[in-house]
């Protein structure tokens, strides 16, 4: 496969790093290990939250959504990026500098967003006391009689 | 295009309600002293009194919903719209050039292919009137059902893609849905709130015309004291023979109560709950719904919230308009008579909720009228229950108590008592007349004019259509009465109700499951049919309709399902409605997608299965987790219990929904099934 021939020195990728990978689709282990030396070193403390971080951050450049965190940019970049099958059709193009401007395209196409931006209303809870004269009698009634505890 | 807020002088709000409550009054008065008239010289004084208190309670409501009715034949006859809302001046809708609108569709573990159906045809329709740039839709989901909830993200995806909606079509599922619609709304404000300035909420089966969509927003543009326009929908898509009956009972009487009702209510109206736009911030700002005190039933959330939202509103003073002349608003019908008493059932618990509520502080006099009617629809079954079983002891009593003629102490005169029964018989036929003739004010008026006439499937079937449902509600009503009087019982006595899935498909019930369900109806009718027949044969046909409907009701409920007597009622044009016969371009549109929304929908297996089969599906379930309400608040008992099955079993069939939910609301073990791992006894990673 052009462009992810696998070096042995590749082949230090941690298992959740593989399993990351895995998520995007990719299932043949020499793009697994190739795609693998593309993300941060390994002997970092967290080898994946590093790699969803570089991730993330690809995506945002990529897709042009710089106003997302790494995170939000990784979990809809993927989504985006298995919806037009990347993983099979151009497994190359993972975290590469260049991708052909046609398949951004449909990776942007593919963006879902489920939701728009938070954008709060204060919304109080109402009272439906009764006026007091009335709760007066409506709590006399509710009034319950104590037990009575035998001697 | 100008919308004006008033359409021309007219009498004002106050003179009309004050003449709808003289007749109403007057007539409860008047039947109410001929009712006395009926056990004159009876010496039965403490009967009489029960008989009549419960008589004018009962009467006086029907006689309110009478003279509205009269007043609305009468605004349709006279083509008024007295000081409602305004029509729009002749000339093209255009699209409104202001007032960013959401269209919210909650639901809750519903089918999704007409959901999402009913949704592409709206959507279209939008876009195909120039519009679709000042609407957003929701699809705000508290689904539970976990299966249910991966089809509805699977549906979004699509509907996103058939349309080009992405970025204006949302979907957002709660994790847990305190407070059932309401708080499905309310939690829609609270967190787009200010984004909006109206918001038109739908039901799952409910469908608007763009048409309706945009005049809504020009109405709530060009009246600023406007909180909520609602727009009584119209019931169309039944297919079974009661629901049918439903449909064309609502498409033929409904103008007319409706109008009346608009006619009194003004900008004093009420909410139905869907099918109406609400300015956004005159919602939030009053509709915070607090928990009633006491426990559930009558206790906790507001199950019908609709109106008491329309109370605050108007207490905050804010205007409420229904808008019956607009049209272009469709709802579905529940299909069988078992079905419809599943709604009642929670409607009634709802309604009888607004106890708690009616001497709220602050509260417009008519919204305490507002909710006071709407307890009133469901506790006068049990009031004419009561009034009834008491006229029958009263009966009873009278044969073991002979009259005596000539008292203990000394008298000229014997004493002659007497039982009026034409004045009951009088009574009789006022209460009946101003039951039927609302609907025959309904029927005349469809029947006058020459296009609605047409519409109806001609003179010849709209009469034959008109007695048939006459027929038959009459004897339905005497099945509902019981039902009603036991759902207030049981909500009174402290049972309450879940908050379940309307059943919106036709099916038939067979004979087994109408004898389990209303079997005891029939006996207690055939009880009591033997027992007036052998102890007053006279009054038996005074109770015949009665009797008849408790006699029939398992035939009833199994013949309104059967779907050959659908069919053949169809065929020959029963029950006809003007929107079955020529159906408005959006049904139409809507029918012709639903079949290929349940071909995109159809998904083999539960929701892990989908899951870990659909690649795309899972990437795009976990990227918009974080968008759900209250995704992080986890069950961890639940999650553990679901690990430890799949871990044991590797079978996904043997997790709760519970515990299939806790899974799919967790990100590591989804993370886990998008790298292959999660199902089939990975244990390793299951029990990490």
């Amino acid at each position: 496969m052009d462009g992810l021939n696998t070096l042995p020195g590749d082949r230090q990728a941690s298992a959740p790093i593989l399993d990351l990978l895995r998520s995007f689709g990719f299932e043949d282990s020499n793009t697994l290990y190739s795609l693998a030396a593309r993300l941060p070193a390994a002997d970092i403390d967290d080898p994946t939250r590093a790699a969803r971080i570089a991730i993330g951050q690809w995506f945002a450049r990529l897709l042009d959504q710089a106003e997302l965190d790494a995170e939000e940019a990784f979990l809809l970049g993927r989504a985006a990026f298995t919806a037009v099958d990347c993983n099979r059709r151009r497994p190359e193009s993972f975290l590469a500098e260049e991708v052909p401007g046609e398949l951004v395209s449909r990776l942007r196409l593919s963006l879902r967003v489920s939701c728009p931006p938070d954008t709060p209303a204060v919304m109080m809870v109402q009272p439906l006391d009764p006026p007091a004269p009335f709760a007066a009698v409506v709590a006399w009634f509710r009034r319950r009689p104590r037990p009575v505890r035998s001697a | 295009m100008k919308f004006h807020a008033l359409l021309r002088p007219s009498p004002r709000p106050g003179d009309i309600r004050a003449t709808l409550f003289a007749l109403t009054l007057t007539i409860t008065f008047l039947a109410g002293s001929r009712f006395l008239q009926i056990f004159e010289d009876q010496r039965a004084e403490l009967f009489e009194v029960f008989l009549l208190l419960l008589f004018i309670t009962s009467f006086w409501w029907l006689a309110l919903s009478f003279w509205s009715a009269v007043g609305g034949f009468l605004a349709l006859g006279l083509h008024r719209q007295w000081r409602s809302l305004a029509r729009w001046s002749s000339g093209p809708l255009t699209p409104p050039e202001r007032g960013r609108t959401a269209i919210l569709m909650p639901i809750h573990n519903e089918e999704a292919a007409p959901v999402f159906a009913r949704l592409q045809a709206m959507y279209e329709a939008l876009e195909a009137a120039g519009a679709i740039d000042a609407y957003e839709f929701f699809i705000l989901s508290d689904s539970t059902d976990a299966n249910a909830w991966i089809v509805e993200e699977a549906a979004w995806r699509a509907l996103c893609e058939r349309v080009r909606g992405e970025g204006r079509i949302f979907y957002r599922k709660r994790r847990r849905n305190t407070a059932y619609k309401s708080g499905n709304i309310a939690d829609f404000c609270r967190r787009w709130g200010r984004r909006y300035d109206y918001m038109i909420i739908l039901d799952a089966d409910s469908l608007m015309t763009a048409e309706t969509l945009i005049t809504l927003v020009h109405l709530m543009n060009d009246n600023g004291r406007v909180g909520l326009i609602q727009v009584p929908p119209t019931i169309v898509n039944a297919e079974t023979l009661f629901g049918r009956l439903q449909q064309f009972a609502s498409r033929l009487y409904g103008p007319v109560f409706t109008a009346g009702t608009a006619l009194w209510h003004q900008g004093d109206g009420n909410y139905w709950g869907h099918n109406a736009i609400i300015r956004v911030a005159a919602f939030a700002s009053q509709c915070g719904l607090p928990e009633l005190p006491g426990r559930k039933p009558l206790g906790g959330h507001i199950m019908s919230h609709d109106f008491v939202e329309a109370a605050l509103l108007l207490r905050g003073g804010w205007q409420v308009w229904m808008v019956p002349w607009l049209g272009g608003s469709y709802e579905e019908t529940p299909p069988t008579l078992i079905d419809h008493a599943k709604r009642d059932r929670r409607w009634c618990q709802g309604n009888l909720q607004h106890m708690r509520v009616l001497p709220a502080r602050g509260l417009l006099p008519i919204s305490r009228l507002h909710l006071f009617t709407g307890i009133m629809s469901y506790l006068a079954s049990p009031l004419w229950l009561t009034f009834l079983a008491t006229g029958i002891a009263f009966s009873a009593w009278r044969l073991a108590h002979p009259l005596v003629y000539f008292p203990p102490y000394l008298t000229l005169f014997p004493m002659w008592p007497q039982f009026h029964e034409s004045v009951a018989i009088g009574l009789a036929i006022i209460v009946i007349g101003m039951l039927l003739l609302p609907r025959l004010l309904g029927f005349i008026f469809a029947l006058a004019g020459a296009r609605r006439r047409v519409a109806y499937g001609g003179a010849l079937r709209l009469t034959g259509s008109f007695l048939l449902e006459l027929t038959l509600s009459a004897l339905i009503a005497p099945i509902l009465m019981l039902l009603h009087s036991g759902f207030v019982i049981g909500t009174l006595w402290g049972r309450g109700t879940a908050w379940r899935t309307q059943s919106r498909n036709g099916h038939a019930i067979g004979w087994n499951e109408a004898c389990s369900r209303l079997g005891w109806q029939s006996l207690l009718g055939v009880g009591l049919t033997a027992l007036i027949a052998y102890a007053e044969p006279n009054s038996l046909w005074w109770i015949a309709p009665l009797c008849a409907g408790l006699v029939l009701a398992v035939p009833l409920v199994v013949l309104t399902t059967s779907p050959r007597l659908s069919l053949h009622a169809t065929r020959i044009g029963l029950l006809r409605t003007p929107e079955e016969a020529s159906p408005p371009g959006l049904l139409v549109r809507m029918r012709e997608l639903e079949p290929s929304w349940r071909a995109t929908l159809k998904m083999p297996g539960g929701a892990l299965q989908h899951l870990s089969a659909d690649r795309h599906l899972l990437a795009l379930h976990l990227a918009i987790l974080p968008h759900h309400s209250d995704w992080r608040s986890a069950d961890a008992s639940l999650l553990a219990n679901a690990r430890g099955k799949l871990s044991a079993t590797g079978d996904p069939e043997a997790l709760s929904n519970g515990e299939l939910t806790a899974l799919l609301f967790d990100p590591p073990f989804l993370e886990g099934l998008a790298a292959g791992r999660g199902l089939r006894g990975d244990r390793a990673f299951l029990s990490s």
